[in-house]
């Protein structure tokens, strides 16, 4: 039989028997469930949130965004789903007394309008523009845009409404055949959209266009550098949250660095017959330390359990819904929780590491005095 | 098997013990007597290592105890071959009597036969009391209990320091009796600090500090 196991088991259950050391085994225990707990569902909740936001972004925003009308071959370039040229300016509606701004937009192979058989220029609008105007196909509106070519700056543009689009985003838009909004809209602003098959590697498209297209060079956006802010203010939140818990993490070591000293405390008769019976110090250190570092494992088992448990629960349930907490504000869908594997291992090893330290500090400074002392210490 | 010569030991600030050389051999029973304070339980702590001299040498086993000092693993081994009793080695309290003489074969790693723990027990007379707990027993059973696991791996030398403060007649006379048993028995050598004049003139051999 193994010392070392032989005696953790023993003293492991004894402690919870114990008067003194009971409570403070307790309190650790439950101190470490709680930060655990926190920590995982506050990382789970942040990484839902950014994935969602993310999501979000990417069914928004083009994957990858050039100033100008040039002509890119998708073969030539790794990652590519689709390419395709947008129009983009902003107008403004007027019904009756109310004006909205609007934004006008022109996809090329993504808006096919009936232009030949109308007297009026079609037109898409999105299915906001129409829910809060109450507007029809075949209605007729005028839109005023933008004209740096007159005096006015301004002009008039009679359309008539073709299709309702169901589109993302909070903004209402009109939406243009791409050939007739240079004749409607006058010189545009032509941006080209790259879709990407995965657009978490678009460095690697844009190097390729770089280095294709050496005249483009800066020209290149992607999604990321568009929403670079938000993702850096998310970044920030999520370390500033980590941060914040940690500490819940450390206030938990120093109980467990308590017990560890309470338990040596009360254990220098067992460690001096313990070395008078040919244990070595290291053992000893190993008995003391395990025992304590099991009580924190235990409490970091219970903070997963119960972390799994709440997650499950508010993925598969209305619980969230049932507060009436609204999340229409970011435009998700959903409670934002996703398990990370990353977060639980960054979690799990600053869990481990900290607790660890707490119980084997005290046992490896108190052993490492001479066994002479140690020996005659519980006598004092 | 154990010599010692210049042997001093200073503790606490001016008191400085100082101990005649002497030679202690195989089978030897001997009783370390002096008045309170004279240093019969220092000098058995020096004998085990459990302690270091001021200045000069004890030898154990043909080496010099800082042979054992300067290697943990060899002082560990030390340990198999001495037995030690004294109020420094207690019963560990949540470990049952049987768990308590086992220790010193988990210590060491080694398989201990059944029987040798019955017949040891038995002549010790606590084969009864091998599932209870410490805080359960007498303190002549619990006396009997230490020396039973002191002796549970045969150590060639059994060093004990006053083992029967605080009992009775019946049970002195009976664990100096075991003493005499495992000196003439088993051969083993015997090393006890005593006021008891009982274990005293059981002793072979006598060495006295003043």
């Amino acid at each position: 039989m193994n010392l070392v196991y032989f005696l953790v088991k023993k003293y492991f259950f004894s402690i919870f028997k114990n008067k003194t050391l009971r409570l403070p085994a307790i309190i650790s225990l439950v101190s470490v469930f709680i930060s655990v707990f926190s920590l995982i569902i506050v990382m789970f909740v942040m990484k839902g949130f950014e994935v969602k936001v993310q999501n979000k972004i990417l069914s928004t925003f083009p994957h990858i965004l050039i100033e100008g009308n040039k002509n890119l071959d998708s073969n030539e370039l790794p990652n590519v789903e689709k390419i395709f040229k947008q129009y983009g300016t902003y107008g403004a509606i007027v019904f009756g007394k109310n004006l909205e701004i609007i934004e006008l937009k022109a996809i090329s192979d993504k808006i096919q309008l009936d232009n030949k058989s109308k007297k009026l220029p079609q037109i898409a609008i999105s299915d906001l523009l129409q829910m809060k105007n109450n507007l029809q196909i075949g209605d007729r509106v005028s839109i005023y845009v933008p004209d740096f070519s007159s005096w006015r700056k301004i002009k008039e543009v009679r359309v008539e409404i073709g299709k309702v689009i169901k589109a993302q985003g909070n903004f209402p838009i009109i939406f243009f055949d791409f050939d007739s909004s240079f004749r409607l809209l006058g010189e545009p602003k032509i941006f080209t959209q790259i879709e990407l098959k995965n657009p978490h590697k678009s460095e690697e498209t844009i190097s390729k266009i770089y280095q294709i297209n050496p005249e483009l060079k800066d020209r290149a956006i992607d999604w990321k550098l568009m929403n670079a802010n938000l993702f850096n203010i998310m970044k920030l939140e999520r370390f500033s949250l980590a941060i914040f818990l940690s500490f819940l993490i450390l206030i938990s070591a120093t109980t467990i660095y308590s017990n560890t000293l309470s338990m040596i405390s009360l254990r220098k008769n067992d460690i001096s017959t313990l070395m008078i019976l040919g244990a070595s110090k290291n053992s000893i250190m190993k008995i003391f330390t395990i025992t304590n570092f099991l009580i924190a494992f235990i409490g970091y088992l219970l903070g997963l359990l119960f972390s799994l448990i709440v997650m499950f629960l508010l993925i598969n349930s209305n619980l969230i819904e049932s507060f009436s907490i609204d999340l229409s504000f970011y435009g998700i869908k959903g409670f934002p929780i996703v398990f990370s594997k990353f977060y639980l291992l960054i979690i799990t090893g600053f869990v481990f590491m900290i607790t660890f330290l707490a119980s084997y500090l005290p046992a490896k400074f108190y052993l490492s005095k001479k066994a002479e002392y140690l020996i005659k210490d519980y006598l004092k | 098997m154990i010599r010692f010569k210049n042997l001093r030991k200073k503790y606490q600030k001016n008191v400085e013990l100082i101990y005649k050389d002497y030679v202690i051999n195989p089978e030897d029973f001997i009783a370390i007597t002096g008045p309170s304070g004279s240093g019969k339980s220092t000098l058995l702590d020096l004998i085990s290592n459990l302690s270091s001299p001021t200045s000069g040498t004890i030898e154990i086993f043909g080496k010099e105890m800082s042979f054992y000092d300067e290697n943990e693993k060899e002082r560990t081994n030390l340990r198999k071959f001495i037995g030690i009793m004294s109020p420094n080695c207690q019963l560990l309290s949540n470990l049952t009597i049987k768990e308590n003489i086992l220790l010193p074969c988990i210590i060491n790693k080694l398989d201990l036969n059944s029987n040798k723990l019955y017949d040891i027990s038995s002549s010790l007379n606590i084969e009864n009391i091998l599932d209870h707990l410490p805080e359960q027993l007498s303190t002549g059973q619990r006396q009997r209990a230490l020396l039973c696991r002191s002796i549970i791996l045969t150590p060639q030398i059994l060093i004990v320091d006053e083992p029967t403060a605080n009992l009775d007649e019946i049970n002195t006379k009976e664990l100096v009796k075991y003493f005499e048993y495992l000196n003439d028995k088993l051969k083993t050598t015997i090393i006890v600090a005593t006021h008891d004049k009982y274990v005293f003139d059981s002793a072979k051999k006598v060495y006295n500090l003043r």
